[in-house]
């Protein structure tokens, strides 16, 4: 019960310290705003693109915006030698399992805006709206744990701009390659009907990802964090 | 009546190394409870990074660090969690109050009544009634009063301090001095590192460190 109020408190603070300085919700809402505003620009007075471009371009903004924002948490720690403190008190899975949740939290309230904004800005249909909703929410999860701790890896670096994007992509190539593949079933791509079928299997592998990434984040973070 | 355990390090022939650069070599003390020891040394002698290296914040290139609590050997996670630690590259979270910052410390350490004690370290480092403001608002001066108040938030059996008195007036060297006293009186045992006089006239034992 010790560790579940230990990774609670830094969820808290992490909020608390978000709500206060808005460090990761300014740059992501802003990146997300100006990718929404550059693809409705780019659309005006021309042919919309097909479902299988516009589940792409959902990806890309989720996948870049997650890469701007999240990594911010661990960099913030290290510079402002708050990073320290936290190494000395808590346990580091407790920190990873904080930050995780709090990275989730805005990345899920960040998809749960820009996604329904993107496709009706597209005018497409959703044929399968509960398919969509959890290959987003699993898609989402996945990204924020390996997000997590490739953000606390590459804090340690010199050289941070655009590594995270960098490391996190092959990693992560899984997760999106399922995620456009499940959005595009509940776009209705192949699956007119609407039908649960199509985008199983791509569940499966998100929610298997997600599975193995918080797994293997809570038995490598400690290595990461404190050496 | 809570049973106070007693405590003993132990380094034995400690080498740091950063690269080429050798930051120490063949360091080796033995303390127990109740023994302060002050590390001094011409600027990059390697006093901060043995001070960290005690607290398990680094790991050494050669030889080793034993920390016994009541008998028990602590390994480098554990030697993390129960060291009293503040150095002047320790910060806290300016978004943060005063006392949300020994709230928060607190509950990550599962302390139980984190309030009361985080009151009383107020009081204790001079913060009284400064703890709601937050600690971007704060001077130099009362930043370290809070990194002794973190420092001290676990009741820790071992004290490590980085040039505690930094930035603090006189009144605020005494509070190092009281604090420090007060440590080894209970039993505890305290290692500073500083090359101020005053400072120096904390502890009983010395150890130089060489360039």
């Amino acid at each position: 019960m010790s560790w579940v109020t230990e990774a609670a408190a830094v969820f808290v603070k992490e909020w608390v310290s978000e709500w206060r300085t808005r460090v990761s919700l300014s740059s992501v809402g802003l990146f997300a705003a100006c990718s929404l505003t550059l693809i409705a620009l780019a659309l005006r007075g021309g042919a919309a693109p097909g479902r299988e471009a516009a589940a792409a371009l959902l990806w890309i903004v989720i996948f870049f915006t997650a890469a701007t924002g999240l990594g911010r948490s661990f960099v913030h720690e290290e510079e402002r030698g708050t990073a320290l403190a936290l190494r000395l008190s808590a346990r580091a899975t407790a920190v990873w399992a904080g930050k995780y949740v709090a990275n989730a939290t805005v990345l899920t309230l960040l998809t749960a805006i820009a996604s329904p904004m993107l496709v009706a800005m597209l005018g497409i249909r959703v044929v399968n709206v509960p398919l969509f909703f959890f290959v987003l929410l699993l898609g989402v999860l996945a990204l924020a744990a390996v997000m997590t701790l490739t953000a606390a890896l590459v804090a340690q670096a010199t050289a941070r701009s655009g590594l995270l994007a960098a490391l996190s992509f092959p990693v992560l190539a899984p997760v999106l390659l399922a995620g456009v593949h499940g959005v595009e079933a509940a776009m209705g791509v192949g699956n007119l009907s609407g039908s649960i079928e199509p985008g199983l299997g791509d569940l499966q592998v998100l929610g298997s990802y997600v599975v193995v990434a918080v797994t293997a984040s809570l038995m490598l973070f400690d290595f990461v964090w404190n050496d | 009546m809570l049973e106070i355990q007693p405590v003993e390090l132990e380094l034995t022939q400690i080498a740091k190394t950063y690269g080429r650069r050798r930051a120490l070599r063949g360091v080796s003390l033995a303390v127990t409870g109740g023994e302060v020891v002050v590390v001094s040394g011409p600027n990059g002698s390697g006093k901060s990074t043995l001070l960290k290296i005690v607290a398990g914040l680094l790991r050494a290139t050669g030889g080793a660090v034993t920390m016994r609590l009541g008998g028990r050997p602590l390994d480098p996670a554990e030697r993390r969690r129960s060291v009293g630690y503040a150095s002047p590259d320790l910060s806290l979270y300016t978004e943060l109050t005063g006392r949300e910052n020994l709230r928060f410390f607190a509950a990550v350490r599962g302390l139980p009544h984190s309030f009361d004690r985080g009151e009383s370290l107020l009081d204790t480092v001079g913060l009284t009634g400064r703890g709601d403001e937050f600690v971007s608002a704060y001077s130099s001066g009362m930043r370290q009063r809070l990194r002794l108040a973190f420092a001290l938030l676990h009741e820790p059996r071992v004290l490590l301090l980085d040039e505690p008195s930094a930035t603090l007036d006189e009144e605020g060297v005494e509070l190092v001095r009281r604090i420090v006293a007060d440590h080894a009186a209970s039993g505890g045992l305290a290692l500073l590192a500083t090359n101020d006089p005053r400072e120096k006239a904390f502890g009983e034992r010395s150890l130089v460190l060489g360039n």
